[in-house]
């Protein structure tokens, strides 16, 4: 099959004003966006507020796509990527990165949902706080490699670095995760 | 990246050969490596059971409030909804005004024909035995869309097709008078001409020999470029139309530019790709869709019923769950889970002469993909399996390795990257084979793909093939 009506084809659309084509857009990403955010954060909350917010920018921002500069998920995480940047670059200004992040912490674990408290909450609460650990210029890299299946050229694209730089990135990040999982 | 003998060079993308990102040299440099050298060996064991654990993380489903929230805000302003709506008030207040001038309430005139009168959409009053009753107003509509096709339209189109001689004769809906003995309103209330027919489906049912309305269980939520239509028992293909009901017996077929979602009840969605054909059906526990070619997405959310897909290959039924049912002409059929849970089913009588096998046991995103056992892949990896049908006695015995989404697999030096096994040829997964081999065909997926990814397209590099790598 040739490549017809894709996301090009309903970004252009969008670009038109078409809100139709926006929510074909918005169905076929929300879940990769929604969970790129959780996989941050682990709050639902926030993930939900991260995701309203980066789909209302790409609605804002869709004179600006252009079809020829890669693919749209690429551009659909850069934007994602700029709204976790600006949401931590606010956090830090209100509480201070120490506080934040321990607040952050305490929201990830009251907001897991249940079925994850009631069967593996102890390795989801380990997996979430290691993953939390992580700095973000390897944890952003090691969430889209890992979870949104993202390739290490599309995860560059998305950063702005080599997909050398993006490989070891993402190793770094798995020997760091190796030792608070696994240990020594 | 031949000679790649530093332990820390090997250990510096172990990860990567985990996942299936390294290239063909760099893989088989670092399976040497690893042959030899006991300590990238436990590397290689770590970074597979952080690969096994981080799997383990749960995700997500959007709240309906997000879906929602979003589009709301995308929508353009209600400033002009209100501007019109003011100047509809003002004009509806001349109208009474002039009327009220004239006095007379048969001085005005009435509007042209029954087609005028057909299109007023206010209460219809009923006469029933002595009482009159008001039809209900129109309900609204399920899911507001941006273009929706005139609901007389759409009536139409799903009249023409019904075997409804009746009401081809009389395209207007007159009231229908009907009464019981006890003069209790049994009445089945004339639809208004914006009735959909899901509206005959919940009313209760009439005693008599009336012929009953078909349900409908789907709906065309929106579509790109062309589709058409058959209705059961027809025989003529009519030009589809957003929103057009879907009854059970209808077939919907996209052309070659045609991508068509269809609205399931209960929030669910099919996608059909372009140049497909299905089959709808209301079986006892949901919907049923027969893919005749082509491809078809779905996503299961609800969690009322099951959603059917039967090929000629067999057949995959979810609860819950997102996957991606796509047939390659008689010979093929791919099944790519993206999430949730799928039961598949094979086809007893095969498909064109050719036995075609489904694995028979409940499938789940997991590490195994070998023919009749539970398939299973790290937790967040997407995989596929390719059915072909039998052929020989190797089938079921290679066992494959789930393949990460967007990547042929490169370890594999046996099934060539993004190569679609051809039926004759020896090298290609066999009938159960969970091996996300490669690329899925020429072109990418219109489907909507998994989260992030570019789809279970064929052909984009992005099959449910293998980041993960190939068969094992």
């Amino acid at each position: 099959m040739t490549e017809l009506p894709g996301d090009n084809y309903l970004m252009g659309k969008v670009k038109s004003g078409d809100t139709a084509a926006f929510e074909e857009l918005f169905r076929k990403y929300q879940h990769g966006v929604l969970n790129f955010f959780h996989k941050l954060c682990f709050s639902r909350t926030t993930a939900e507020d991260l995701t309203q917010e980066a789909f209302l920018r790409l609605w804002r921002a869709r004179q600006g796509y252009r079809p020829d500069a890669g693919k749209f998920s690429t551009y659909l995480f850069q934007i994602a990527k700029n709204c976790w940047i600006n949401y931590t670059h606010r956090r830090k200004r209100r509480a201070g990165a120490g506080k934040a992040a321990a607040a952050g912490y305490t929201e990830a674990i009251s907001d897991t949902d249940p079925a994850g408290q009631a069967e593996g909450a102890e390795l989801q609460r380990k997996l979430q706080e290691a993953i939390s650990s992580l700095p973000d210029d390897l944890r952003i890299p090691f969430v889209l490699s890992r979870y949104e299946d993202l390739r290490y050229e599309e995860i560059g694209r998305v950063l702005s670095i080599s997909p050398r730089t993006v490989e070891r990135r993402v190793g770094d990040a798995a020997k760091l995760l190796a030792k608070r999982l696994i240990g020594k | 990246m031949t000679e790649m003998a530093e332990c820390s060079d090997i250990r510096d993308r172990v990860y990567s050969f985990v996942i299936g990102e390294c290239d063909i040299d760099t893989a088989a440099a670092i399976r040497n490596h690893i042959r030899g050298c006991p300590a990238c060996a436990e590397e290689l064991k770590r970074m597979r059971a952080v690969v096994r654990l981080t799997g383990k993380l749960e995700k997500i489903n959007p709240s309906r409030d997000l879906c929602r929230e979003v589009l709301a805000q995308a929508r353009p302003p209600l400033f002009w909804l209100k501007v019109t709506g003011a100047a509809a008030a003002a004009a509806v207040l001349v109208v009474v005004f002039l009327y009220a001038l004239v006095g007379l309430p048969g001085s005005v005139p009435a509007p042209e024909g029954e087609e005028m009168a057909e299109s007023v959409e206010k209460p219809e009053e009923v006469e029933i035995a002595g009482n009159r009753q008001t039809a209900p107003e129109r309900p609204l509509e399920r899911k507001k869309r941006s273009a929706p096709a005139p609901d007389s339209e759409r009536e139409a189109l799903a009249q023409k097709e019904s075997g409804d001689a009746e009401r081809e004769a009389s395209p207007r809906k007159e009231p229908v008078r009907k009464e019981d003995g006890s003069g209790k309103s049994l009445v089945d209330l004339p639809a208004p001409e914006s009735e959909g027919p899901e509206k005959a489906a919940v009313k209760k049912p009439v005693p008599g020999p009336e012929k009953e309305k078909p349900a409908v269980i789907a709906r065309v939520g929106s579509a790109v470029g062309e589709f058409k239509v058959k209705r059961k028992g027809g025989s003529d293909w009519l030009e589809g139309k957003a929103l057009l009901s879907i009854m059970p017996g209808d077939t919907v077929e996209t052309n070659a530019l045609g991508k068509v979602r269809v609205d399931l009840d209960g929030g669910d969605y099919i996608y059909m790709n372009t140049n497909s054909r299905i089959n709808f059906a209301a079986g006892d526990e949901g919907i049923l869709v027969s893919v005749g070619r082509g491809e078809v997405y779905c996503e299961k959310e609800s969690t009322e019923g099951e959603l059917t897909v039967q090929t000629g290959f067999g057949e995959v039924r979810s609860a819950q769950g997102r996957f991606d049912v796509k047939m390659f002409g008689a010979n093929q059929c791919l099944l790519q889970v993206l999430s949730g849970e799928v039961k598949c089913r094979e086809s007893e009588k095969g498909h064109k002469g050719k036995h075609g096998e489904l694995t028979r046991t409940w499938l789940r995103r997991g590490k195994r993909c070998d023919r009749g056992t539970r398939l299973r892949t790290k937790e967040g990896f997407r995989w596929a399996v390719k059915l072909q049908p039998e052929r020989g006695d190797e089938a079921g015995k290679q066992a494959g390795k789930p393949g990460k989404q967007g990547k042929p697999g490169k370890h594999d030096p046996g099934v060539p990257p993004g190569a679609v096994p051809k039926p004759g040829d020896p090298r290609g997964p066999k009938p159960g084979d969970g091996v996300p081999g490669g690329k899925m065909g020429p072109g990418p997926s219109p489907m909507p793909p998994p989260p992030g990814g570019g789809g279970p397209g064929p052909g984009n590099g992005h099959g449910p093939g293998g980041k993960q790598g190939g068969k094992r």
